[in-house]
């Protein structure tokens, strides 16, 4: 078991080399069609050298875009100091493109803590006779050693990478003492650029996205009942944007939902945990058989059934014969009362 | 066959019936002079004759007579350890009987004063619980063993009007069950095994052991094999409350409200 401490609300800055920003689907739609249209390459940008000013077109602006990314996180619970609305700046050049501005953002928010009491206070508390499986929307089943958490209270941080739909949960004891990390995928990144305009096509990405006049709206889906759903596009005839974030996010699938043409993802946002446990319990009577005991002990110091293993018999004296050394031994072995 | 027995005996020198190992009995057909230890006996064959030299621990020694037949040679060990090596080849056919117990620093004598109870603790119990019955004087009719004897007592009154399984014979030092007992025309005839366990009580509590199994100290968390379980197992699923509700939930039965956020990463 891991003793790292746990460095809870660890802040980093946001290089200004590589600036995040969040967008709303309706800005990342406007981007998206800005880049399968063309229009995106009329936004030239030009870099400063020196003093001579030279002005450059690059052939590929779309390449100054390193991510873009959907991630079905709120990212309030990680931003400090709050964000502020801005044009993104793409190079040296500020775009109509409306995002977010990060500046502060925390590497990691509690999602959950859990506390595992003992229930028959014997071994049958533990592996392999007790099980514990969690269950958390993006991860694979987590299962967790009984004999760890048991009696002791489980803390659960999320640290999501914005950049690239890479997600980490941490788990730690008694909120102190790391006993597990699980990586994962939670979000799913666009490619863009220009050299991958054409493989976005060829690819069929975004082909079936209709953009024009429609609303881009990807989200997670809560309905009365289970599955959740997460839908995604308009006047899609076939789910390729949810095939695409379905194959690379846990616990996502694919379901065609009552919403007309619309295809849906659907995931269960709920935090779960399932206990096994044995069933019926028998135990010995106590007074006949004993509990097990396994230690040395001199047997002055005992009272009740007593069963032993290994003995070094010794006469101290006594005038006793062999035959009733064993007999003695043999009925020890058997159990006798003190 | 050469048989070894150890320590100090008594001898009583009348007529005994006795069978020992091996069903070979001895007589020294002479009459009973003491009750003193006898710390040595010498048999030796001279012509088809037999003489047992008998050293008691007051120092008596005396010489008997007339033993005839089967057995070759009886000699002891050094006096004062009351070893006795019987080795004989055939079986004898003669008045050759006593009794002869030489096991440690026993004495063993022909007619023994002993304590009866009624006991009615478990057989695994040490230490058992006794309630008196009578003292009587027996007569030790056959040692099968150091453990087994059968027991003669005369007055059959006393056995049919107070019951009793369990024996202490004081000069054994021991404790016995009552296994059997056989009413015979003049008298009474026990059975008895020997209690290990009430016979050494003391020193089977000074031991020290390895124990597996005990009643008031043992350790719940190790595994224990007496503990059944069925095959099948409760599950239980539970929701856990996030602290932070972090992932984007929206109802998309009632709306079109969006969940999750676009991330662009830029040079600039």
């Amino acid at each position: 078991m891991g003793r790292d401490k746990r460095n809870y609300g660890d802040q980093y800055y946001v290089q200004s080399s590589a600036t995040l920003y969040r967008m709303t689907g309706t800005e990342a739609e406007n981007l998206l069609s800005d880049l399968c249209d063309g229009t995106f390459n009329n936004f030239s940008i030009t870099r400063s050298i020196g003093t001579n000013g030279i002005d450059t077109l690059l052939a590929n602006s779309s390449d100054y875009i390193v991510n873009l990314t959907y991630i079905p996180i709120d990212s309030s619970f990680f931003e400090v100091g709050g964000t502020t609305a801005t044009s993104i700046v793409i190079g040296n050049k500020t775009s109509t493109y409306q995002g977010n501005l990060f500046t502060l953002m925390k590497t990691n928010v509690k999602l959950f803590e859990k506390s595992f009491s003992r229930t028959f206070d014997n071994f049958l508390d533990f592996s392999p006779y007790t099980k514990y499986e969690l269950i958390i929307p993006f991860f694979p089943k987590i299962d967790l050693d009984a004999n760890i958490v048991n009696g002791h209270t489980l803390y659960g941080y999320i640290s999501p990478d914005f950049k690239n739909g890479n997600i980490t949960l941490y788990l730690y004891l008694d909120d102190d003492y790391l006993i597990d990390s699980i990586d994962s995928k939670i979000g799913v990144s666009i490619p863009i650029g220009k050299s991958n305009g054409e493989e976005i096509q060829r690819n069929n990405v975004l082909q079936s996205i209709s953009l024009l006049g429609s609303a881009l709206s990807i989200g997670i889906g809560a309905y009365t009942g289970n599955p959740l759903a997460l839908t995604a596009g308009v006047g899609m005839a076939t789910s390729n944007v949810s095939k695409l974030i379905s194959n690379n996010v846990e616990h996502l699938k694919s379901y065609n939902g009552g919403n007309g043409t619309r295809s849906e993802l659907c995931v269960d946002k709920h935090i779960r945990l399932i206990t096994t446990k044995p069933n019926n319990v028998k135990y010995p009577n106590y007074s006949l058989r004993g509990g097990v005991c396994r230690n040395n002990y001199t047997l002055s110091s005992l009272s009740g059934f007593t069963q032993i293993g290994d003995i070094n018999f010794n006469p101290s004296g006594y005038e006793i014969y062999n035959d009733e050394i064993s007999e003695i031994v043999e009925l020890l072995k058997s159990g006798v009362i003190l | 066959m050469n048989e070894t027995y150890y320590g100090k005996f008594k001898l009583t020198l009348n007529f005994i019936s006795n069978n020992l190992f091996g069903d070979y009995e001895i007589t020294l057909n002479e009459l009973n002079l003491s009750n003193y230890a006898v710390t040595k006996i010498v048999f030796k064959k001279a012509s088809g004759t037999y003489t047992a030299t008998v050293t008691y621990d007051d120092g008596l020694i005396m010489t008997f007579t007339g033993v005839t037949n089967i057995i070759n040679a009886f000699t002891s060990d050094i006096e004062g350890t009351g070893k006795i090596v019987f080795s004989s080849t055939a079986v004898p056919t003669d008045d050759i009987r006593g009794t002869l117990i030489s096991t440690g620093d026993l004495i063993l004598y022909n007619q023994e004063t002993i304590f009866t109870y009624l006991m009615d603790s478990p057989k695994n119990q040490v230490t058992k619980t006794l309630n008196f019955v009578s003292s009587m004087e027996i007569n030790i009719n056959r040692v099968i063993n150091n453990k087994n004897l059968i027991v003669d007592i005369a007055n059959v009154d006393v056995v049919s009007k107070k019951r009793f399984n369990y024996v202490y014979i004081p000069s054994m030092n021991r404790y016995y069950y009552v296994q059997e007992i056989n009413l015979l025309k003049d008298f009474t005839s026990c059975s008895l095994v020997e209690d290990v366990l009430m016979s050494f009580s003391d020193l089977i509590r000074l031991q020290t052991a390895f124990v597996e199994r005990q009643e008031n100290n043992y350790d719940p968390d190790k595994v224990d094999n007496l503990v059944s379980i069925d095959y099948d197992k409760t599950i239980t699923y539970e929701t856990i409350t996030p602290s932070n509700d972090i992932f984007m939930v929206a109802n998309q039965e009632t709306s079109t409200a969006t969940g999750g956020y676009w991330f662009i990463t830029v040079v600039g």
